[in-house]
Protein backbone atom coordinates (compact mmCIF):
# COMPACT_ATOMS: atom_id res chain seq x y z
CA UNK A 1 0.00 0.00 0.00
CA UNK A 2 2.65 2.53 1.09
CA UNK A 3 5.01 1.18 -1.56
CA UNK A 4 2.36 1.71 -4.26
CA UNK A 5 2.02 5.34 -3.18
CA UNK A 6 5.78 5.83 -3.01
CA UNK A 7 6.33 4.30 -6.46
CA UNK A 8 3.51 6.46 -7.78
CA UNK A 9 5.15 9.60 -6.39
CA UNK A 10 8.48 8.72 -8.03
CA UNK A 11 6.88 8.13 -11.45
CA UNK A 12 4.67 11.17 -10.81
CA UNK A 13 7.67 13.44 -10.13
CA UNK A 14 9.08 12.79 -13.59
CA UNK A 15 5.66 13.19 -15.21
CA UNK A 16 5.00 16.41 -13.24
CA UNK A 17 8.21 18.11 -14.37
CA UNK A 18 7.61 17.16 -17.98
CA UNK A 19 3.97 18.18 -17.73
CA UNK A 20 4.79 21.67 -16.39
CA UNK A 21 6.77 22.50 -19.52
CA UNK A 22 4.10 21.01 -21.77
CA UNK A 23 1.38 22.92 -19.92
CA UNK A 24 3.30 26.20 -20.31
CA UNK A 25 3.72 25.77 -24.05
CA UNK A 26 0.10 24.64 -24.46
CA UNK A 27 -1.15 27.72 -22.60
CA UNK A 28 1.22 30.31 -24.05
CA UNK A 29 2.13 29.01 -27.52
CA UNK A 30 -1.41 27.61 -27.80
CA UNK A 31 -0.98 24.22 -29.37
CA UNK A 32 -0.43 20.63 -28.24
CA UNK A 33 3.26 19.98 -28.81
CA UNK A 34 3.71 16.29 -29.51
CA UNK A 35 7.47 16.72 -29.72
CA UNK A 36 7.69 17.68 -26.04
CA UNK A 37 8.36 14.07 -25.01
CA UNK A 38 11.42 14.00 -27.25
CA UNK A 39 12.85 16.94 -25.33
CA UNK A 40 12.85 14.69 -22.23
CA UNK A 41 14.76 12.01 -24.14
CA UNK A 42 17.22 14.53 -25.58
CA UNK A 43 17.71 16.07 -22.14
CA UNK A 44 18.46 12.66 -20.64
CA UNK A 45 20.97 11.76 -23.37
CA UNK A 46 22.65 15.19 -23.39
CA UNK A 47 23.34 14.74 -19.67
CA UNK A 48 24.76 11.27 -20.38
CA UNK A 49 27.04 12.65 -23.09
CA UNK A 50 28.26 15.58 -20.99
CA UNK A 51 28.86 13.39 -17.94
CA UNK A 52 30.82 10.88 -20.08
CA UNK A 53 33.20 13.74 -20.92
CA UNK A 54 34.02 14.05 -17.22
CA UNK A 55 34.84 10.46 -16.12
CA UNK A 56 36.73 11.69 -13.05
CA UNK A 57 33.48 13.07 -11.61
CA UNK A 58 31.62 9.74 -11.81
CA UNK A 59 32.58 8.58 -8.30
CA UNK A 60 29.28 8.21 -6.42
CA UNK A 61 28.43 10.92 -3.89
CA UNK A 62 27.51 9.39 -0.51
CA UNK A 63 24.60 6.95 -0.82
CA UNK A 64 23.73 7.96 -4.40
CA UNK A 65 24.52 5.92 -7.50
CA UNK A 66 26.08 8.83 -9.42
CA UNK A 67 28.79 11.43 -9.00
CA UNK A 68 28.52 15.19 -8.92
CA UNK A 69 29.39 15.20 -12.62
CA UNK A 70 25.84 14.08 -13.40
CA UNK A 71 24.39 17.02 -11.47
CA UNK A 72 26.62 19.42 -13.42
CA UNK A 73 25.67 17.60 -16.63
CA UNK A 74 22.01 17.99 -15.75
CA UNK A 75 22.38 21.79 -15.70
CA UNK A 76 24.31 21.70 -18.98
CA UNK A 77 21.64 19.45 -20.46
CA UNK A 78 18.87 21.77 -19.24
CA UNK A 79 20.59 24.68 -21.00
CA UNK A 80 21.17 22.61 -24.15
CA UNK A 81 17.59 21.33 -24.27
CA UNK A 82 16.26 24.86 -23.68
CA UNK A 83 18.24 25.96 -26.74
CA UNK A 84 16.99 22.92 -28.69
CA UNK A 85 13.38 23.89 -27.85
CA UNK A 86 14.08 27.47 -28.92
CA UNK A 87 15.70 26.22 -32.13
CA UNK A 88 12.62 24.08 -32.89
CA UNK A 89 10.44 27.14 -32.48
CA UNK A 90 12.70 29.34 -34.58
CA UNK A 91 13.12 27.02 -37.54
CA UNK A 92 9.73 25.31 -37.49
CA UNK A 93 6.88 26.45 -35.25
CA UNK A 94 7.31 30.23 -35.58
CA UNK A 95 7.04 29.99 -39.36
CA UNK A 96 3.80 28.01 -39.09
CA UNK A 97 2.16 29.95 -36.26
CA UNK A 98 -0.14 31.91 -38.58
CA UNK A 99 -1.39 28.67 -40.17
CA UNK A 100 -3.26 27.71 -36.99
CA UNK A 101 -2.93 25.15 -34.24
CA UNK A 102 -3.76 22.05 -36.36
CA UNK A 103 -0.78 22.75 -38.63
CA UNK A 104 1.43 23.21 -35.57
CA UNK A 105 0.25 19.93 -34.05
CA UNK A 106 0.99 18.01 -37.27
CA UNK A 107 4.38 19.74 -37.51
CA UNK A 108 5.12 18.70 -33.93
CA UNK A 109 4.48 15.05 -34.88
CA UNK A 110 7.06 15.44 -37.64
CA UNK A 111 9.52 17.12 -35.27
CA UNK A 112 9.03 14.30 -32.76
CA UNK A 113 9.77 11.62 -35.36
CA UNK A 114 12.85 13.47 -36.54
CA UNK A 115 14.22 14.06 -33.02
CA UNK A 116 13.57 10.48 -31.93
CA UNK A 117 15.23 8.93 -34.95
CA UNK A 118 18.26 11.22 -34.81
CA UNK A 119 18.70 10.12 -31.21
CA UNK A 120 18.25 6.47 -32.14
CA UNK A 121 20.80 6.79 -34.96
CA UNK A 122 23.24 8.65 -32.72
CA UNK A 123 22.96 6.69 -29.48
CA UNK A 124 21.56 3.31 -30.63
CA UNK A 125 18.53 1.49 -29.29
CA UNK A 126 20.20 -0.31 -26.39
CA UNK A 127 19.11 0.99 -22.97
CA UNK A 128 21.82 2.95 -21.16
CA UNK A 129 22.39 3.97 -17.53
CA UNK A 130 24.05 6.92 -15.86
CA UNK A 131 25.77 4.57 -13.47
CA UNK A 132 26.51 0.86 -13.27
CA UNK A 133 26.43 1.04 -9.44
CA UNK A 134 23.64 -0.98 -7.92
CA UNK A 135 21.52 0.62 -5.23
CA UNK A 136 19.78 -1.25 -2.45
CA UNK A 137 16.43 0.24 -1.42
CA UNK A 138 16.46 1.38 2.21
CA UNK A 139 13.59 0.13 4.37
CA UNK A 140 11.60 3.11 5.68
CA UNK A 141 8.68 1.06 7.08
CA UNK A 142 8.92 -2.66 8.02
CA UNK A 143 7.35 -5.23 5.70
CA UNK A 144 4.95 -6.23 8.48
CA UNK A 145 3.37 -2.76 8.35
CA UNK A 146 0.98 -2.78 5.31
CA UNK A 147 3.64 -4.40 3.14
CA UNK A 148 6.37 -1.95 4.16
CA UNK A 149 8.05 0.90 2.33
CA UNK A 150 11.48 1.05 0.67
CA UNK A 151 13.19 3.88 -1.15
CA UNK A 152 16.54 4.10 -2.91
CA UNK A 153 18.52 7.26 -2.07
CA UNK A 154 18.30 8.24 -5.77
CA UNK A 155 14.49 8.10 -5.62
CA UNK A 156 14.39 10.26 -2.51
CA UNK A 157 16.69 12.80 -4.14
CA UNK A 158 14.47 12.92 -7.24
CA UNK A 159 11.44 13.63 -5.04
CA UNK A 160 13.21 16.37 -3.08
CA UNK A 161 14.69 18.03 -6.18
CA UNK A 162 11.31 17.95 -7.94
CA UNK A 163 9.62 19.70 -5.03
CA UNK A 164 12.43 22.28 -4.85
CA UNK A 165 12.20 22.96 -8.59
CA UNK A 166 8.42 23.26 -8.54
CA UNK A 167 8.55 25.65 -5.59
CA UNK A 168 11.22 27.76 -7.32
CA UNK A 169 9.16 27.84 -10.49
CA UNK A 170 6.06 28.82 -8.54
CA UNK A 171 7.93 31.73 -6.93
CA UNK A 172 9.30 32.78 -10.32
CA UNK A 173 5.86 32.79 -11.95
CA UNK A 174 4.26 34.51 -8.99
CA UNK A 175 6.74 37.29 -8.23
CA UNK A 176 9.02 37.99 -11.22
CA UNK A 177 7.98 40.36 -14.01
CA UNK A 178 8.73 37.72 -16.66
CA UNK A 179 6.82 35.09 -14.70
CA UNK A 180 3.80 37.34 -14.29
CA UNK A 181 4.04 38.27 -17.97
CA UNK A 182 3.94 34.57 -18.83
CA UNK A 183 0.86 34.02 -16.66
CA UNK A 184 -0.79 37.09 -18.16
CA UNK A 185 -0.05 35.96 -21.74
CA UNK A 186 -1.41 32.50 -21.00
CA UNK A 187 -4.61 34.02 -19.62
CA UNK A 188 -5.26 36.72 -22.20
CA UNK A 189 -2.73 37.27 -25.03
CA UNK A 190 -4.44 40.36 -26.51
CA UNK A 191 -4.66 42.12 -23.15
CA UNK A 192 -1.05 41.17 -22.42
CA UNK A 193 0.01 42.88 -25.65
CA UNK A 194 -1.84 46.12 -24.95
CA UNK A 195 -0.35 46.09 -21.45
CA UNK A 196 3.07 46.29 -23.11
CA UNK A 197 4.18 42.66 -22.77
CA UNK A 198 6.29 41.54 -25.73
CA UNK A 199 4.65 38.27 -26.88
CA UNK A 200 7.81 37.02 -28.61
CA UNK A 201 9.86 37.42 -25.42
CA UNK A 202 7.25 35.45 -23.47
CA UNK A 203 7.16 32.73 -26.15
CA UNK A 204 10.94 32.40 -26.09
CA UNK A 205 10.93 32.16 -22.30
CA UNK A 206 8.18 29.51 -22.41
CA UNK A 207 10.05 27.34 -24.91
CA UNK A 208 13.29 27.60 -22.97
CA UNK A 209 11.67 26.92 -19.62
CA UNK A 210 9.68 23.99 -21.04
CA UNK A 211 12.85 22.56 -22.62
CA UNK A 212 14.91 22.94 -19.44
CA UNK A 213 12.25 21.27 -17.28
CA UNK A 214 11.86 18.46 -19.82
CA UNK A 215 15.61 17.87 -19.65
CA UNK A 216 15.53 17.61 -15.85
CA UNK A 217 12.55 15.25 -16.06
CA UNK A 218 14.48 13.17 -18.59
CA UNK A 219 17.53 12.98 -16.32
CA UNK A 220 15.31 11.97 -13.39
CA UNK A 221 13.70 9.26 -15.56
CA UNK A 222 17.21 8.12 -16.51
CA UNK A 223 18.29 8.00 -12.87
CA UNK A 224 15.24 6.10 -11.63
CA UNK A 225 14.64 3.83 -14.65
CA UNK A 226 16.99 3.88 -17.68
CA UNK A 227 17.71 5.82 -20.87
CA UNK A 228 16.10 4.73 -24.12
CA UNK A 229 15.57 6.76 -27.32
CA UNK A 230 11.84 5.98 -27.02
CA UNK A 231 11.56 7.17 -23.40
CA UNK A 232 10.04 10.47 -24.58
CA UNK A 233 7.27 8.99 -26.68
CA UNK A 234 6.56 6.45 -23.91
CA UNK A 235 6.01 9.33 -21.49
CA UNK A 236 4.05 11.52 -23.90
CA UNK A 237 0.54 10.25 -23.16
CA UNK A 238 0.99 10.40 -19.36
CA UNK A 239 2.31 13.96 -19.82
CA UNK A 240 -0.77 15.02 -21.75
CA UNK A 241 -3.01 13.24 -19.24
CA UNK A 242 -1.32 15.16 -16.40
CA UNK A 243 -1.67 18.53 -18.15
CA UNK A 244 -5.34 18.03 -18.97
CA UNK A 245 -6.04 16.58 -15.53
CA UNK A 246 -4.47 19.55 -13.77
CA UNK A 247 -5.84 22.20 -16.11
CA UNK A 248 -3.89 23.69 -19.00
CA UNK A 249 -1.56 26.49 -17.90
CA UNK A 250 -1.59 25.64 -14.19
CA UNK A 251 1.78 24.79 -12.66
CA UNK A 252 0.35 23.21 -9.54
CA UNK A 253 -2.29 21.53 -11.70
CA UNK A 254 0.47 19.90 -13.77
CA UNK A 255 2.23 18.80 -10.57
CA UNK A 256 -0.90 17.33 -9.05
CA UNK A 257 -1.96 15.86 -12.40
CA UNK A 258 1.47 14.24 -12.77
CA UNK A 259 1.36 12.79 -9.28
CA UNK A 260 -2.18 11.44 -9.80
CA UNK A 261 -1.21 9.84 -13.11
CA UNK A 262 1.88 8.37 -11.42
CA UNK A 263 -0.24 6.98 -8.58
CA UNK A 264 -2.80 5.53 -11.00
CA UNK A 265 -0.03 3.85 -13.00
CA UNK A 266 1.63 2.48 -9.88
CA UNK A 267 -1.67 1.17 -8.46
CA UNK A 268 -2.61 -0.49 -11.75
CA UNK A 269 0.77 -2.27 -11.96
CA UNK A 270 0.20 -3.73 -8.48
CA UNK A 271 -3.53 -4.42 -8.73
CA UNK A 272 -4.16 -5.29 -12.38
CA UNK A 273 -0.82 -5.73 -14.14
CA UNK A 274 1.66 -3.52 -16.01
CA UNK A 275 -0.27 -3.80 -19.28
CA UNK A 276 -3.09 -1.70 -17.80
CA UNK A 277 -0.76 1.10 -16.72
CA UNK A 278 -1.73 3.74 -19.29
CA UNK A 279 -5.37 2.68 -19.25
CA UNK A 280 -5.50 3.40 -15.50
CA UNK A 281 -4.07 6.89 -16.01
CA UNK A 282 -6.70 7.66 -18.61
CA UNK A 283 -9.49 6.22 -16.48
CA UNK A 284 -8.57 8.73 -13.76
CA UNK A 285 -8.44 11.47 -16.40
CA UNK A 286 -11.93 10.63 -17.70
CA UNK A 287 -13.45 10.48 -14.22
CA UNK A 288 -11.99 13.85 -13.18
CA UNK A 289 -12.93 15.56 -16.44
CA UNK A 290 -16.52 14.40 -15.98
CA UNK A 291 -16.59 16.28 -12.68
CA UNK A 292 -14.32 19.21 -13.64
CA UNK A 293 -14.22 19.68 -17.44
CA UNK A 294 -11.46 22.33 -17.21
CA UNK A 295 -9.25 20.10 -15.08
CA UNK A 296 -8.48 20.38 -11.38
CA UNK A 297 -7.01 23.89 -11.52
CA UNK A 298 -8.18 24.99 -14.95
CA UNK A 299 -10.20 28.17 -15.21
CA UNK A 300 -11.61 30.03 -18.12
CA UNK A 301 -9.56 33.14 -18.87
CA UNK B 1 -5.18 73.06 -30.83
CA UNK B 2 -2.73 70.15 -31.14
CA UNK B 3 -3.82 66.97 -32.87
CA UNK B 4 -3.30 64.17 -30.36
CA UNK B 5 -4.49 61.40 -32.67
CA UNK B 6 -5.08 61.58 -36.40
CA UNK B 7 -6.70 58.67 -38.22
CA UNK B 8 -6.32 59.08 -41.98
CA UNK B 9 -8.36 57.06 -44.51
CA UNK B 10 -7.86 53.93 -42.45
CA UNK B 11 -8.70 50.52 -43.86
CA UNK B 12 -8.44 47.53 -41.53
CA UNK B 13 -9.85 44.05 -41.03
CA UNK B 14 -9.04 40.57 -39.82
CA UNK B 15 -9.04 38.91 -43.27
CA UNK B 16 -7.03 40.21 -46.24
CA UNK B 17 -9.36 41.80 -48.80
CA UNK B 18 -12.28 42.03 -46.36
CA UNK B 19 -11.88 45.38 -44.61
CA UNK B 20 -14.24 46.18 -41.75
CA UNK B 21 -12.93 49.71 -41.41
CA UNK B 22 -13.25 51.30 -44.85
CA UNK B 23 -11.45 54.58 -45.18
CA UNK B 24 -12.31 56.08 -41.78
CA UNK B 25 -10.77 59.44 -40.84
CA UNK B 26 -10.89 61.25 -37.52
CA UNK B 27 -8.90 63.92 -35.68
CA UNK B 28 -8.80 63.90 -31.89
CA UNK B 29 -7.38 67.07 -30.39
CA UNK B 30 -5.31 67.10 -27.22
CA UNK B 31 -7.46 67.32 -24.10
CA UNK B 32 -10.65 66.25 -25.86
CA UNK B 33 -13.01 63.39 -25.23
CA UNK B 34 -14.21 62.06 -28.57
CA UNK B 35 -16.83 59.33 -28.86
CA UNK B 36 -17.29 56.96 -31.79
CA UNK B 37 -20.91 55.90 -32.11
CA UNK B 38 -22.82 54.01 -34.74
CA UNK B 39 -25.04 51.00 -35.36
CA UNK B 40 -23.98 47.42 -34.63
CA UNK B 41 -21.48 46.13 -37.15
CA UNK B 42 -20.37 49.62 -38.18
CA UNK B 43 -16.73 48.75 -37.37
CA UNK B 44 -16.38 50.92 -34.24
CA UNK B 45 -14.45 48.35 -32.19
CA UNK B 46 -12.36 47.32 -35.19
CA UNK B 47 -11.46 50.99 -35.76
CA UNK B 48 -10.05 51.51 -32.26
CA UNK B 49 -8.43 48.07 -32.23
CA UNK B 50 -6.71 48.94 -35.52
CA UNK B 51 -5.39 52.14 -33.94
CA UNK B 52 -4.17 50.08 -30.95
CA UNK B 53 -2.38 47.63 -33.25
CA UNK B 54 -4.69 44.67 -32.64
CA UNK B 55 -6.34 44.58 -36.08
CA UNK B 56 -4.18 44.55 -39.24
CA UNK B 57 -4.24 47.84 -41.20
CA UNK B 58 -4.28 47.51 -44.99
CA UNK B 59 -4.33 51.21 -45.94
CA UNK B 60 -4.25 54.68 -44.41
CA UNK B 61 -2.29 55.75 -41.35
CA UNK B 62 -2.53 56.74 -37.70
CA UNK B 63 -0.53 59.59 -36.20
CA UNK B 64 0.01 60.03 -32.46
CA UNK B 65 1.09 63.61 -31.79
CA UNK B 66 2.46 63.67 -35.33
CA UNK B 67 4.33 60.34 -35.12
CA UNK B 68 3.22 57.56 -37.47
CA UNK B 69 2.16 54.59 -35.32
CA UNK B 70 0.33 52.65 -38.05
CA UNK B 71 2.78 49.74 -38.02
CA UNK B 72 3.76 49.96 -34.35
CA UNK B 73 3.15 46.54 -32.69
CA UNK B 74 0.39 46.50 -30.07
CA UNK B 75 2.87 45.84 -27.24
CA UNK B 76 4.88 48.97 -28.12
CA UNK B 77 1.86 51.33 -28.05
CA UNK B 78 2.06 52.01 -24.31
CA UNK B 79 5.66 53.12 -24.78
CA UNK B 80 4.51 55.56 -27.49
CA UNK B 81 1.93 57.05 -25.11
CA UNK B 82 -1.23 55.26 -26.24
CA UNK B 83 -3.17 52.97 -23.90
CA UNK B 84 -6.08 50.77 -24.93
CA UNK B 85 -8.81 49.35 -22.70
CA UNK B 86 -10.64 46.46 -24.44
CA UNK B 87 -14.39 45.97 -24.09
CA UNK B 88 -14.36 42.47 -22.62
CA UNK B 89 -11.71 40.40 -20.86
CA UNK B 90 -9.98 43.64 -19.99
CA UNK B 91 -8.35 42.48 -16.76
CA UNK B 92 -6.27 39.42 -15.92
CA UNK B 93 -8.92 37.51 -14.00
CA UNK B 94 -6.57 35.05 -12.29
CA UNK B 95 -4.30 37.81 -10.99
CA UNK B 96 -5.14 39.97 -7.99
CA UNK B 97 -5.98 43.66 -8.40
CA UNK B 98 -2.49 44.54 -7.15
CA UNK B 99 -0.84 42.01 -9.51
CA UNK B 100 -2.77 43.46 -12.47
CA UNK B 101 -1.54 46.96 -11.69
CA UNK B 102 1.98 45.99 -10.61
CA UNK B 103 2.47 43.96 -13.78
CA UNK B 104 1.39 46.90 -15.95
CA UNK B 105 3.70 49.18 -13.93
CA UNK B 106 6.65 46.79 -14.08
CA UNK B 107 6.39 46.39 -17.85
CA UNK B 108 6.71 50.16 -18.41
CA UNK B 109 9.03 50.58 -15.38
CA UNK B 110 6.39 52.78 -13.79
CA UNK B 111 4.68 52.96 -10.43
CA UNK B 112 1.25 51.62 -9.49
CA UNK B 113 0.93 53.83 -6.40
CA UNK B 114 -0.32 57.04 -8.07
CA UNK B 115 -3.16 55.09 -9.68
CA UNK B 116 -4.38 53.96 -6.25
CA UNK B 117 -4.78 57.64 -5.36
CA UNK B 118 -7.10 58.11 -8.35
CA UNK B 119 -8.93 54.83 -7.65
CA UNK B 120 -8.99 54.44 -3.85
CA UNK B 121 -11.51 51.56 -4.05
CA UNK B 122 -8.93 49.50 -5.92
CA UNK B 123 -6.44 50.01 -3.11
CA UNK B 124 -8.96 48.58 -0.65
CA UNK B 125 -9.53 45.59 -2.98
CA UNK B 126 -5.90 45.15 -4.02
CA UNK B 127 -5.67 41.60 -2.66
CA UNK B 128 -8.89 40.41 -4.34
CA UNK B 129 -8.75 38.38 -7.52
CA UNK B 130 -9.71 40.57 -10.48
CA UNK B 131 -12.08 37.84 -11.63
CA UNK B 132 -14.12 38.26 -8.44
CA UNK B 133 -14.73 42.01 -8.93
CA UNK B 134 -18.13 43.34 -10.00
CA UNK B 135 -18.50 44.60 -13.57
CA UNK B 136 -18.05 48.22 -12.54
CA UNK B 137 -15.04 47.54 -10.33
CA UNK B 138 -13.50 45.49 -13.09
CA UNK B 139 -13.98 48.37 -15.54
CA UNK B 140 -12.35 50.75 -13.06
CA UNK B 141 -9.41 48.34 -12.80
CA UNK B 142 -9.19 48.16 -16.59
CA UNK B 143 -9.08 51.96 -16.83
CA UNK B 144 -6.54 52.13 -14.00
CA UNK B 145 -4.37 49.54 -15.77
CA UNK B 146 -4.50 51.68 -18.90
CA UNK B 147 -3.42 54.78 -16.97
CA UNK B 148 -0.41 53.13 -15.32
CA UNK B 149 1.78 53.87 -18.34
CA UNK B 150 0.81 57.58 -18.04
CA UNK B 151 -0.53 57.63 -21.61
CA UNK B 152 -1.17 60.80 -23.56
CA UNK B 153 -4.11 59.16 -25.31
CA UNK B 154 -6.46 56.64 -23.70
CA UNK B 155 -8.71 54.58 -25.98
CA UNK B 156 -11.64 52.65 -24.52
CA UNK B 157 -13.86 50.14 -26.30
CA UNK B 158 -17.39 50.39 -24.86
CA UNK B 159 -16.50 51.18 -21.25
CA UNK B 160 -20.15 51.01 -20.13
CA UNK B 161 -20.89 47.61 -21.72
CA UNK B 162 -22.58 45.31 -19.24
CA UNK B 163 -22.68 47.91 -16.47
CA UNK B 164 -25.73 49.10 -14.56
CA UNK B 165 -26.73 52.71 -15.39
CA UNK B 166 -25.49 53.82 -11.96
CA UNK B 167 -22.12 52.14 -12.46
CA UNK B 168 -21.83 53.52 -16.00
CA UNK B 169 -22.30 57.05 -14.59
CA UNK B 170 -19.42 56.43 -12.17
CA UNK B 171 -17.15 55.14 -14.93
CA UNK B 172 -17.96 58.15 -17.12
CA UNK B 173 -17.32 60.53 -14.19
CA UNK B 174 -13.91 58.89 -13.79
CA UNK B 175 -13.20 59.38 -17.49
CA UNK B 176 -13.94 63.11 -17.08
CA UNK B 177 -11.37 63.18 -14.27
CA UNK B 178 -8.91 61.39 -16.53
CA UNK B 179 -9.44 64.00 -19.25
CA UNK B 180 -9.12 66.83 -16.72
CA UNK B 181 -5.74 65.39 -15.72
CA UNK B 182 -4.55 66.03 -19.28
CA UNK B 183 -5.17 62.70 -20.98
CA UNK B 184 -6.94 62.73 -24.36
CA UNK B 185 -9.76 60.19 -24.51
CA UNK B 186 -11.22 58.36 -27.51
CA UNK B 187 -14.02 55.94 -26.75
CA UNK B 188 -16.38 53.68 -28.61
CA UNK B 189 -19.81 53.58 -27.01
CA UNK B 190 -23.14 51.88 -27.67
CA UNK B 191 -24.91 54.02 -25.12
CA UNK B 192 -25.31 57.00 -27.45
CA UNK B 193 -27.04 59.35 -25.02
CA UNK B 194 -24.42 58.81 -22.33
CA UNK B 195 -21.59 59.10 -24.85
CA UNK B 196 -22.88 62.37 -26.24
CA UNK B 197 -23.33 63.71 -22.70
CA UNK B 198 -19.73 62.81 -21.82
CA UNK B 199 -17.78 63.65 -24.97
CA UNK B 200 -16.84 66.97 -26.52
CA UNK B 201 -17.22 65.68 -30.05
CA UNK B 202 -18.46 62.48 -31.64
CA UNK B 203 -18.07 60.62 -34.89
CA UNK B 204 -20.91 58.60 -36.31
CA UNK B 205 -19.45 55.53 -38.01
CA UNK B 206 -21.50 53.66 -40.62
CA UNK B 207 -20.16 50.72 -42.63
CA UNK B 208 -16.61 51.36 -41.55
CA UNK B 209 -16.47 55.06 -42.43
CA UNK B 210 -17.32 58.21 -40.53
CA UNK B 211 -20.55 59.80 -41.74
CA UNK B 212 -20.79 62.75 -39.37
CA UNK B 213 -18.19 64.29 -37.07
CA UNK B 214 -19.49 67.15 -34.95
CA UNK B 215 -19.74 68.63 -31.49
CA UNK B 216 -21.97 66.51 -29.28
CA UNK B 217 -24.38 69.38 -28.61
CA UNK B 218 -24.92 69.67 -32.37
CA UNK B 219 -25.31 65.93 -32.81
CA UNK B 220 -27.95 65.76 -30.11
CA UNK B 221 -30.03 68.13 -32.24
CA UNK B 222 -29.10 66.51 -35.54
CA UNK B 223 -32.20 64.94 -37.03
CA UNK B 224 -30.22 62.21 -38.80
CA UNK B 225 -28.62 61.08 -35.55
CA UNK B 226 -31.84 61.44 -33.64
CA UNK B 227 -33.69 59.25 -36.06
CA UNK B 228 -30.97 56.70 -36.59
CA UNK B 229 -29.60 56.23 -33.11
CA UNK B 230 -31.84 57.85 -30.54
CA UNK B 231 -35.13 56.54 -31.90
CA UNK B 232 -36.65 60.04 -32.13
CA UNK B 233 -38.99 60.74 -35.04
CA UNK B 234 -38.71 64.14 -36.76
Amino acid sequence: MFQVVADGLIIGSVISLGAIGLSLTMAIVRFSNFSHGELLAWGAYLALIVSSLMPSTATPIGPFSFGWGLMVSMFASAAGTALLALLLDTILFRRLRKQGSITLVIASFGAALMLRNVLLFWQGGVPQYYSQNLQIAMPVLPRSFHGGLRFTPDQLLVLVLTMALVTGLHLFLRYSVLGRSMRATALNPALARVTGIDPERVLRASWMMGGALAAVAGVFAGITVQLRPTMGVDLLLPLFAAVILGGIGSIWGAVLGGLLVGLAESASVTLAGAEYREAAAFAVLIVILMVRPNGLFGEKA
Amino acid sequence: MVDALVIEALEAGYEPGLPIVRGASLNVQAGEIVAVIGPNGAGKSSLVKAVAGLVPVSAGRNLLFGKDITRTPAHRMVFEGLAFVPQTENVFVNLSVAENLELAAAVVKGDAQPVYEVFPDLYRQRRDLAGRLSGGQRQMLAVARGLIARPRVLILDEPSAGLSPKMAVQVFAKLREVRDSGVTVLLVEQNVKAALALADRAAVLVEGKERIVARCADLLNDDRVAELYLGRRT
